[in-house]
């Protein structure tokens, strides 16, 4: 009797199973909505380049003197802070010269700088995203790439250039941060910028420039 | 051996007399029902589709303001035009839109983001929703059993996104208040069901496409199980 009870109890147990591969027809009753989503993100990108990047005094030597082409000259101790400064002087010594390197970079090379040298840099950043941008803050990074400036507001910032422990460079930011760029415009931003005394001798000075932008809705002025 | 022999005769007589038929059953009368039964349904269509519009204020350029459009619309609109009049009378540009459309029939729907970029509302609500209304025609109530989003390329960035929750649904009843799983539905009311997405602010998630599958379920009512 005992025998015949758990062989019942397999065949019931095994039509469960059996019973239970048939799917739903022992599911609650349900229904269904599809749906198929498709995601496109946006771009936030800007560039430099559009309109080439121009310097205020390209010229140098010879002549030193006379010349048509003079430099321009902070005070070489105190830059912008002293008064009248920049102004104009009767040799032509230093020069710039720039170059977008790609989108991304523009690179500036000093030529024959001195203490107190005065030049001024003038670039477009273009919209080419497809989310609106404002200008955030600028980098400014040596040759080595070491940042040495983190420039947010238009006023004078002074840093040491080349890493030996002394100030010797200062710009003076020309324009205001949050400028909004969308899709294709472009925006013209200049500065100016002069050496300080503890510049060293016979040393060439690249600076690399790096334009932060950010989504216009997450500036913070 | 003479009892095994009545036993066949038993037997035989047994199986002669039942084919004679009922001549040697017993008197019996038989009422007989006729029986109807209509099983239920648990059922539900899409009806409507609306969608997000985020525009930009062109008005003076220190001005910020986003404009967040949500509107029902009978067909996909046209994109063509990019401008549009804001409440306060500005000018405005269409950044970024999401919105539902049809799909092959009541049950299924199609729903298109596109420039979507880091945006989020009050308390870091998402804002770029795409949302069907959905209509429950079945006779037996049922409740809103669960959504299962994937994205249709198995371990892709919106999976990613799926995984760590920032595609999700959001459900509101015809008087516009906010409800969830395990909402019970009777024939006739309507739920708009809205899917949204967060995009990170992230920018590896710059100039990406992709696309996902959800199916949301209803269950009847009884057998609604909370998770």
């Amino acid at each position: 009797m005992k025998h015949k009870i758990n062989k019942i109890a397999t065949i019931f147990v095994a039509s469960l199973f059996a019973l239970s591969t048939l799917g739903v027809a022992y599911a609650a009753w349900t229904d269904t909505i599809y749906i198929n989503g498709s995601v496109t993100t946006g771009t936030l990108e800007a560039e430099f380049g559009v309109m080439p990047p121009t310097i205020f005094d390209p010229f140098g030597p010879p002549p030193i003197f006379p010349t048509t082409t003079p430099d321009w000259n902070c005070d070489p101790n105190l830059g912008f802070n002293a008064p009248d400064h920049p102004h104009v002087v009767d040799k032509n010594v230093g020069s710039g010269e720039t170059h977008v390197v790609d989108h991304d970079t523009l690179e500036l090379n000093i030529y024959n700088a001195y203490p107190g040298y005065y030049n001024h840099l003038d670039f477009w950043v273009h919209c080419l995203g497809t989310i609106p941008l404002k200008t955030d803050h600028v980098v400014v990074r040596n040759a080595a790439g070491a940042i040495v400036a983190t420039i947010t507001d238009n006023v004078l910032y002074e840093f040491d250039i080349n890493g030996d422990g002394y100030n010797d460079m200062q710009i003076w930011w020309g324009d205001d941060f949050g400028t909004q760029l969308h899709y294709c415009e472009q925006t013209d931003i200049s500065f100016g910028f002069c050496f300080l005394q503890p510049l060293p001798q016979d040393s060439h000075i690249t600076i690399y420039i790096d334009m932060v932008c950010i989504q216009w809705n997450e500036y913070q002025p | 051996m003479k009892s095994a022999k009545l036993g066949v005769m038993f037997l035989v007589s047994l199986m002669a007399l039942a084919g004679t038929g009922v001549a040697f059953s017993a008197w019996t009368d038989t009422i007989t029902i006729a029986g109807q039964v209509d099983t239920g349904s648990v059922s539900w269509e899409i009806t409507g589709y609306s969608g997000t519009y985020v525009y930009k204020d062109l008005g003076p350029k220190d001005l910020d303001d986003i404009v967040v459009v949500s509107q029902m619309l009978p067909q996909a609109p046209d994109h063509s035009w990019k401008y549009g009049i804001a409440d306060n009378g500005d000018l405005c540009y269409l950044v970024s839109w999401c919105y539902a459309s049809a799909g092959t029939d009541d049950h299924n729907a199609v729903m298109d983001y596109d420039n979507l970029f880091p945006l989020t509302g009050v308390g870091g609500s998402p804002v770029f929703c795409a949302d069907i209304t959905i209509k429950y025609t079945g006779s037996i109530p049922g409740k809103i059993n669960n959504i299962n989003f994937a994205s249709d390329i198995p371990g892709d960035w919106l999976q990613t996104l799926i995984n760590k929750g920032y595609i999700t649904a959001q459900y509101y009843n015809a008087a516009g208040d906010k409800v969830g799983l395990g909402y019970q539905l009777h024939c006739g009311d309507t739920v708009t069901v809205d899917i949204c997405i967060i995009i990170p602010q992230d920018n590896t998630l710059m100039s990406h496409s992709g696309s996902f599958s959800a199916s949301l379920e209803v269950i009847q009512w009884n057998e609604y199980v909370a998770v």
